[in-house]
């Protein structure tokens, strides 16, 4: 859960618009009626709702399997309240993202494994098993049989022994039988390989264990956690000390990261030796077209068996950290070229492995002191150039975008070239696959320092040690994006105006609270024209104002009257525009899908599907063509407001000082 | 007709208060000439359009990134949609809360559409939506669901203690639907069903000699219903060779027959 959000009944409109696209009539009907009275037991739903109870325990039953509804069973099996996951319901727009941050990370394989578990909910291992590859007593299913034989030839000699041997040679080899390779993609071949690809996906934080406790409300887990605090060390009596109580919030929150870290843990799992006759099935390592990152397994020598017991689901937080890469790396093509950006894009998702959540919602308050701060940054947190060139595509062109004059300086060692300062070239010009380790761990490193050259700083240095260390500083990152994107909103909304908002928003922001006078000295501008703009702010809901009279009568004349900034309130109100944005997009998709719903309905038809061409007309295939392209837009869009989202509400904490 | 123009700022071919002299770039207000310099100013002097023109913004195109994005929701919603847990209560209803005192729900014939929804011949190959989750297709783990849930979860036949139909060998082993290529969406079948007639429909053009013996050859692999069981379809595609009008697959289908009943009896009826 990241931060606290205020639940205002626009999220509510907007996660049942959500349950009902993805979950159906049911579940969403369900849905609203905990969405308007809140925590309620089984009994008071029935109460509330027009549905009948078996429906209702059905509904439930859909609702807690996908994990959109807390329950308290756990704590008083006798009395059990249902809560709506408010988190875990808005998230539902981001399955097609999860699942594309998978496909980019790890391949097709482990996005199918994520898609399937995104439908199931949550599942034990034993049933994900023997859904891929059913028990052998019905073996008549042609098509798995025929993947198994597939499995074989493909693992054992092409793949296996190009990747062994050299890691070059794979991308290479796999670029020649690309078109053959396609097929087989996406079928995974045997148990070993599908426990290999979630024990992987665990290790990177995207599946995490189901526990009881994760079904229980936040509300109900402060209470667990204080109630076992106080009564372990208080003698179940509240504090009385402001000293006391804050030990006590201190105690209670390491207590809840400890909880959490600890489903985030992969479980110990059996492993045997490779045998020689075994498969190498967790070797055959897709290349991925972007070429930089593929996944290999941690210990090539032993094949990961997990429990067969064991229950796993997604993890619902790591999407923000992957959508935050993303952010921040369009940020950077943007600002400084398409080659720092994937050179960022690497040093990102090198960390991403270490950072399970982008916002740590149960963190110690900082202490008073700042120098008393431990080591801030941890080592696992850090990136050299030289890591960044392990993992880096060879073929990208990593000269581009620096300076050609400091570029002949870096390659002299390999090279002998010169600036040419008539034709502003490098004469010759440098081959940039060439290079040698040290010459393009330099380059690299000079791209970084760009990086931190930034207005943004993206990256920071940290220390040396042997090559430059870096560390990138998300939250105060997370916060100038926050300002970039409610400048941005300023700037596009405004039209003519939209850069005098901006600049008024950023001399408040630097200024603090000011009067008429005031602002038209900090601006430079008269009076006239900033009362307009600023009035438009105010509305809008960018621009806090203020009057404080002067006089007991109050009059207006007499009063002072203050404009000024306050990113919180502005970050929360596009927040909500936003989701009022994607509720309209929502309502939009469905009054366009009531159109074209007979035709649906026909095209659906048992005796349609597979026999399109023949049973639909040439108007009505072309009628559903343009459905789908309106729905493509439209979800796009949907997309990319929850890009938004993620970047307003789920990277960083409130914003307390201005 | 603006009052009392002449006696000030003579010789300005002025226009009442607001006049504007392009001669010295000066403006006067209320009789009040001020000197901002307005040269090359145009001021329209018509009303202002009511509605003007104000496109949109448009969004930019789809990246790479955000179409794969898009096609990855639509593939994961559509499998869950084939799945268990997908309902469709289809009553009228917007929320699940009890309707208010003196608030009318809809009935039967307030939902019924009378153009789409009489029961037709094809009607029975409409796809059932489910009112209802289905819940016995699949194991559970029924630890994590509270106690008063748990019964239905039985009798779907999940043990409570998570082993699976195991000791139950004559039931029926429950699984997990899952997909295991890659999903393509329903809508980019009909698409890449669509290119492939046109396609279809070009080399037909190219050749017509063999257009008509295509076409026999398609109606002669005539879908069968989705059920093995059900012959009717079966007998519907023999009837149709021997002309029989009584076939309620053509009956309803694109009117490829309707120019050629000449001596249909009810032609003349209008």
């Amino acid at each position: 859960m990241s931060y606290a959000q205020r639940d205002t009944p626009i999220l509510a409109k907007l996660c049942t618009l959500l349950v009902e696209d993805q979950y159906g009539e049911l579940a969403s009907r369900i849905f609203t009626v905990l969405a308007r009275h809140g925590r309620q037991t089984l009994p008071s739903i029935v109460r509330a709702s027009y549905l009948n109870s078996r429906q209702i325990k059905y509904g439930l039953i859909v609702l807690i399997q996908q994990h959109l509804v807390f329950h308290s069973s756990f704590l008083d099996p006798t009395t059990t309240y249902y809560e709506i996951d408010w988190q875990q319901a808005y998230s539902l727009v981001r399955y097609g993202k999860i699942l594309k941050a998978v496909e980019d990370r790890f391949g097709g394989k482990a996005a199918n494994v994520m898609s399937n578990l995104i439908a199931l909910g949550h599942t034990r291992i034993q049933d994900l098993r023997e859904a891929y590859f059913p028990p052998s007593d019905n073996n008549s299913d042609a098509g798995s049989d025929s993947g198994r034989v597939n499995g074989k030839v493909n693992g054992h000699k092409p793949n296996g022994t190009a990747n062994g041997a050299n890691g070059h040679n794979n991308g290479h080899s796999n670029g020649h039988g690309e078109g053959e390779e396609d097929v087989n993609d996406l079928t995974i071949q045997s148990e070993e390989e599908l426990d290999a690809i979630i024990h992987h996906l665990m290790l990177e934080g995207w599946i995490i264990r189901v526990d009881e406790i994760q079904y229980l409300s936040p509300g109900d887990i402060q209470g667990m956690v204080q109630r076992e605090v106080l009564g372990e060390q208080h003698d179940g009596k509240m504090p009385s000390g402001v000293k006391a109580k804050e030990q006590m919030v201190f105690e209670i929150n390491s207590r809840k990261r400890a909880m959490r870290d600890d489903w985030c843990r992969v479980p110990k799992c059996n492993s045997r030796k490779r045998l020689a006759s075994d498969p190498d099935f967790s070797r055959t390592t897709k290349r991925l077209k972007q070429g930089a990152l593929e996944w290999q397994p941690r210990d090539a020598n032993n094949i990961v068996m997990l429990e067969s017991g064991l229950v796993i689901r997604t993890n619902p937080e790591k999407i923000s950290v992957a959508l935050r890469t993303e952010q921040l790396v369009h940020l950077v093509e943007q600002r400084l070229g398409p080659v720092t950006a994937k050179i960022y894009e690497v040093m990102l998702r090198l960390m991403e492995t270490t950072i399970a959540r982008a916002y740590e919602p149960y963190a110690d308050p900082p202490p008073s002191d700042p120098d008393a701060m431990g080591p801030e940054v941890q080592d696992k947190h850090l990136v050299t150039a030289q890591d960044v060139a392990k993992k880096l595509d060879k073929d990208l062109d990593i000269l581009d975008g620096l300076d050609p004059y400091h570029v002949v300086r870096l390659v002299e060692a390999d090279t002998r070239v010169r600036y040419d300062t008539t034709n502003r070239q490098i004469n010759p010009p440098v081959d940039p696959t060439t290079l040698s380790y040290q010459t393009r761990t330099k380059v690299i490193d000079c791209h970084i320092r760009r990086l931190a050259d930034d207005p943004f700083h993206f990256t920071t240095w940290h220390s040396r040690a042997g090559f430059s260390q870096w560390h990138v500083e998300f939250d105060e990152l997370s916060k100038s994006l926050i300002q970039h994107e409610i400048e941005t909103t300023i700037q596009s909304r405004g039209g003519d105006r939209g850069p005098l908002g901006v600049k008024l928003i950023r001399a408040l922001k630097k200024k603090g609270k000011l009067d008429e006078r005031q602002t038209c000295n900090t601006m430079m501008m008269p009076a006239g024209e900033i009362r307009q703009i600023a009035n438009e702010m105010a509305v809008q809901g960018f621009v806090q104002t203020q009057e404080i009279p002067k006089v007991e009568r109050r009059e207006a004349k007499h009063s002072i009257h203050l404009i000024w900034y306050d990113r919180q309130r502005a970050r929360e109100k596009l927040l909500h525009d936003t989701y009022k944005g994607m509720i309209r997009i929502l309502q939009r998709i469905a009054f366009e899908k009531e159109k074209v719903r007979e035709l649906l309905n026909k095209a659906e038809r048992s005796d349609v599907v597979g026999n399109e061409e023949k049973w639909l007309s040439q108007d009505e295939l072309s009628v559903l063509r343009k459905w789908k392209e309106v729905q493509d837009k439209l979800l796009l869009q949907l997309l990319r407001e929850d890009d938004l989202v993620a970047t307003l509400r789920d990277h960083t904490g409130p914003l307390t000082s201005p | 007709m603006p009052p009392g123009r002449g006696g000030r700022g003579g010789g300005r071919g002025g226009r009442g208060g607001g006049g504007f002299n392009p001669a010295r770039g000066t403006i006067s207000i209320a009789g009040i000439e001020l000197n901002w310099d307005l040269s090359g100013l145009e001021i329209p002097r018509g009303p202002a359009e009511r509605f003007p023109k104000a496109p949109p913004p448009q969004a930019p195109p789809p990246s790479e990134d955000d179409s794969a994005a898009v096609k990855h929701s639509l593939a994961v919603r559509d499998t869950i949609h084939e799945g268990s847990f997908y309902t469709i209560l289809n009553d009228g209803m917007t929320t699940g809360l009890k309707r208010k005192v003196g608030e009318d729900g809809p009935t039967e014939t307030s939902l019924f559409n009378p153009f789409t929804d009489n029961q037709t011949y094809t009607s029975k190959y409409l796809k059932v939506r489910r009112r209802i989750p289905k819940l016995d297709t699949r194991p559970y783990v029924a630890d994590l669901f509270p106690p008063e849930l748990r019964s239905i979860l039985d009798h779907s036949g999940t043990t409570a203690n998570g082993d699976t139909s195991g000791d139950r060998p004559n039931k029926k082993r429950k699984v997990l639907q899952i997909s295991k290529g890659n999903a393509v969406t329903q809508i980019e079948r009909y698409i890449k069903d669509e290119e492939q007639r046109t396609k279809l429909m070009e080399e037909r053009g190219e050749d017509d000699e063999d257009a008509d013996l295509d076409d026999e050859e398609q109606d002669d692999d005539k879908p069968d219903a989705v059920d093995e069981e059900d012959n009717w379809s079966a007998v519907s595609s023999d009837s149709e060779e021997s002309g029989d009008d009584y076939n309620a697959e053509q009956y309803f289908d694109n009117g490829e027959d309707d120019d050629v009943d000449e001596d249909d009896p009810y032609d003349n009826t209008y």
